[in-house]
């Protein structure tokens, strides 16, 4: 073999890692690890995935191996989820050897974060789910504007904390705050769609889906946490919106 | 019907920026957001003829969730990065508002009458995508590895 069983570890490891950073499922992260690791000849292969840590430990050769990392930040996207799904797939089936898929993954983990487009974006998505709930064009506007300002406050928001918590609560604070000021401004639109439109893309769906299918494959601690996360964001959005439409 | 096309249509929309915000892989894009229209569609159709939101959310999510399942197994993708992207439009985001409307105008027994009315949406929506994932499991697992066994063979 060219390259040693420690890098196999550390690259099964980090792809696990990156998955759960990413908005993965528990499970595919934990496959993730032990299809690399028995493609590389280990036995008796020990993963565990949680929402805040990965451990994995194998034997090789005789001699046992264990590695430990943590999870401090999650975030969402389902680029990185494919491209790390596709990394294990090529490595386990030996089509792609370990070093590439160090430098893939190095690749992934430096990737810009390209917030500015994604802001647009998500506030044109916002636009539309103005429109789905009885908008018209300027509503279609108007919460174009509010959702991006509400994004703006979001990246700001996020740096509060560990948990969506506070990024959330402000976030839909400020769209509701917003959206009143633009019904002050404009007397005949309708508030609620552009408020509905921006609470849409903060509320947790990718949390309960993942719980749901956490909980389902087997993996009760992280479906469990999970689920506590979903409805801890659903709570503070609502929170947000109720404390500033009650003045 | 007329009044249904327009927001239909910009369910469509609004489900391909959502994928789009969350750096979707692109050759999910147009099919999962079309999934996203289709149960909106569904949704629509059924609240309108039965009347009731909860089994509308239910088979809408369903008529989302199971062919994002088989599609994900097709462009071999994990199924979240569909399925995500094809429910964003059923998520309660009107019930929750007016909820907190009822609340912050002190009407509390609308209002909480309104949160557990989504709270049981939500419910609906959860056991639909607890159904599609076990189709997923046990239905299309073998189904695509005879399949993947057979390509391999001829």
């Amino acid at each position: 073999m060219k390259d040693s069983f420690e890098e196999y570890l550390d690259l099964a490891l980090k792809l696990s890692i990156a998955m759960l950073k990413n908005g993965g499922e528990t499970y595919r992260a934990e496959e993730c690890a032990r299809s690399i690791l028995a493609a590389c000849g280990a036995e008796s292969i020990q993963v565990l995935a949680l929402p805040t840590a990965v451990t994995a430990t194998a034997e090789y050769q005789g001699k046992s191996y264990t590695k430990v990392c943590s999870i401090r930040t999650r975030s969402n996207d389902l680029g990185n989820i494919d491209a790390l799904n596709t990394i294990s797939r090529e490595v386990s089936a030996r089509r792609m050897s370990c070093e590439d898929a160090l430098e893939k993954l190095k690749a992934i983990e430096q990737g810009k974060y390209a917030f500015f487009k994604r802001s647009i974006f998500s506030s044109f998505s916002s636009a539309a789910f103005a429109v789905m709930f009885s908008g018209g064009f300027l509503e279609f506007f108007l919460a174009f504007i509010v959702a991006f300002i509400a994004q703006m406050f979001l990246l700001a928001f996020k740096k509060i904390g560990s948990i969506t918590f506070f990024a959330n609560l402000g976030g839909s604070m400020i769209t509701a705050l917003l959206a009143r000021l633009s019904a002050a401004l404009f007397p005949e639109i309708n508030m609620s769609s552009i408020i509905i439109g921006g609470i849409m893309t903060l509320l947790p769906g990718l949390a309960m889906v993942n719980a749901i299918r956490d909980t389902l494959y087997g993996d009760i601690v992280s479906g469990t946490a999970r689920g506590v996360e979903a409805l801890l964001s659903a709570v503070s959005i609502a929170a947000g919106v109720g404390l500033m439409l009650a003045f | 019907m007329e009044k249904y096309i327009f927001p239909v249509v910009a369910t469509f929309f609004a489900s391909l920026f959502y994928g789009l915000s969350l750096a979707a892989p692109k050759r999910s894009l147009i099919a999962a957001s079309f999934l996203g229209f289709l149960g909106f569609f569904v949704y629509s159709i059924l609240y309108e003829y039965t009347g009731s939101e909860y089994s509308a959310a239910f088979f809408g999510t369903l008529a989302a969730c199971i062919p994002a399942e088989f599609l994900a197994r097709t462009i071999k993708t994990p199924a979240t990065v569909i399925v995500f992207i094809s429910i964003i439009p059923l998520v309660p985001g009107l019930m929750l508002y007016q909820a907190m409307l009822f609340f912050a105008q002190n009407q509390l027994l609308e209002g909480a009458s309104m949160l557990i009315r989504t709270l049981i949406y939500a419910c609906c929506m959860a056991i639909a995508v607890t159904i599609s994932t076990m189709t997923g499991k046990y239905l299309f697992n073998p189904l695509f590895k005879k399949l993947n066994r057979k390509t391999k063979e001829s």
